[in-house]
């Protein structure tokens, strides 16, 4: 690989963390939990069969958005949704088909996340989210959110089970937490990648809480929209926001010196 | 992240900007909604218990063909409902899932035998009103 010393831009590879990112992002973790929910339940491919054909679309979508070398939505949230959905199905058949407790899934994810990190910044000196220029990084960057949806989903499920939360008490509570490292950020100064990776952690959870109300049946306090219904209205949004993103070219990050 | 004890504090932060919630919702729950704490951890079971007393009655009466379609409604719902109670304690929901199965091949024998359609019904019923009980 012939290394570049030149002025032109180098582009971060993945977006900026605009409200619009939080968004789809909500979105994205709300379809990838009634989408698993559907594929495996009510399309009848079991959870088996699921699990492999949606990991096989992943890593196509993975090579696709390795190959960009810069910030493209597309690709980028098309992988995203892709990790949500996947990140799900792994999470429920290692509770299903392995029967290993939520309590254990939820401590391996943890430290695995822990060892992506530690792994990233002694390899990189850093775990900034604005300097993902290189094909390594970015590796340790999707490897940082595959675990993430992990933790989150396992956790999140954790909280449900133990405490018999309903999807609305569940959501409240992840949502404050979430409000709450906000207000950290903003007026008590927590560092902003500390944030955006808590933050990026409990945002699984409430989407997963979100998803269930909308889509489950009005006797488990939901709306009883369905899976299928849910998962479209979100899926729209999502394919409306990239669009509006691919046009403005917004979230896009470039910088001539590097970090 | 210049010193180590700029990471300490960045670590304390977010522990209590993450405990503060956590245990302001703790207390509006443990205060406010003692009573929501349903007896079983499956929560309400009311709408299953409807349809398997039904189904009861009609056996009763000697109708199993209509035992049966009301049992069909009781597996639709049941599928319905695992994604929102199953998560809620796997093996009170497998113990209802297995007497369910009972059921299920009890009334859908090519002759259905009526003495053993009230068994299995009996044992879903049980098993419905204490699920922690594995059926039999």
């Amino acid at each position: 690989m012939p290394t570049m010393v030149s002025p032109v831009p180098i582009f971060n590879r993945v977006p900026k963390v605009t409200a619009d990112f939080w968004f789809i992002k909500l979105m994205a973790v709300t379809m990838g939990e009634t989408a698993a929910d559907y594929l495996s339940v009510q399309l009848g491919l079991g959870l088996s069969a699921t699990s492999v054909l949606m990991s096989a679309v992943l890593i196509a979508a993975i090579l696709w958005q390795f190959s960009q070398k810069k910030y493209v939505p597309a690709p980028y949230w098309l992988t995203v949704v892709l990790i949500s959905i996947v990140g799900t199905l792994i999470t429920d058949n290692l509770v299903d088909n392995f029967h290993v407790p939520l309590l254990v899934t939820t401590i391996g994810f943890s430290i695995a996340l822990a060892v992506t990190f530690a792994v990233w910044f002694a390899v990189e000196r850093t775990l900034s989210i604005h300097s993902v220029f290189t094909t390594r990084r970015e590796i340790f960057y999707w490897l940082a959110i595959l675990f993430t949806f992990a933790l989150g989903t396992a956790a999140g499920d954790l909280v449900a089970e133990q405490f018999s939360l309903g999807y609305l008490s569940s959501g409240i509570l992840f949502g404050m937490i979430i409000a709450s490292l906000s207000l950290g950020y903003f007026v008590f100064g927590l560092d902003n990648i500390l944030a955006f990776w808590l933050i990026y952690i409990l945002t699984r959870p409430l989407g997963a809480s979100f998803g269930d109300l909308l889509s489950q049946p009005h006797q488990y306090g939901g709306f009883g929209l369905g899976t299928i219904l849910t998962s479209a209205i979100f899926l729209l949004s999502i394919v409306g926001i990239v669009v509006y993103m691919s046009f403005k070219h917004e979230g896009e990050e470039s910088t001539a010196l590097g970090d | 992240m210049t010193s180590k004890l700029a990471f300490l504090r960045q670590a304390v932060l977010a522990t209590a900007l993450i405990v503060a919630p956590v245990a302001a919702f703790t207390g509006y729950e443990v205060y406010f909604t003692k009573s929501v704490q349903a007896a079983t951890g499956l929560g309400d079971l009311t709408q299953f218990k409807t349809i398997i007393a039904d189904a009861q009655a009609l056996v009763d009466k000697g109708d199993i063909s209509a035992a049966a379609k009301r049992i069909t409604d009781y597996e639709t719902a049941w599928d319905q409902a695992e994604t929102a109670i199953r998560p809620l304690d796997q093996t009170e929901w497998g113990n209802i899932d297995q007497a369910s199965d009972g059921v299920l091949s009890a009334v859908r024998k090519g002759k259905p035998d009526e003495s053993a359609a009230k068994a299995a019904l009996a044992v879903l019923m049980t098993t419905l009103n204490d699920p922690s009980k594995t059926p039999q």
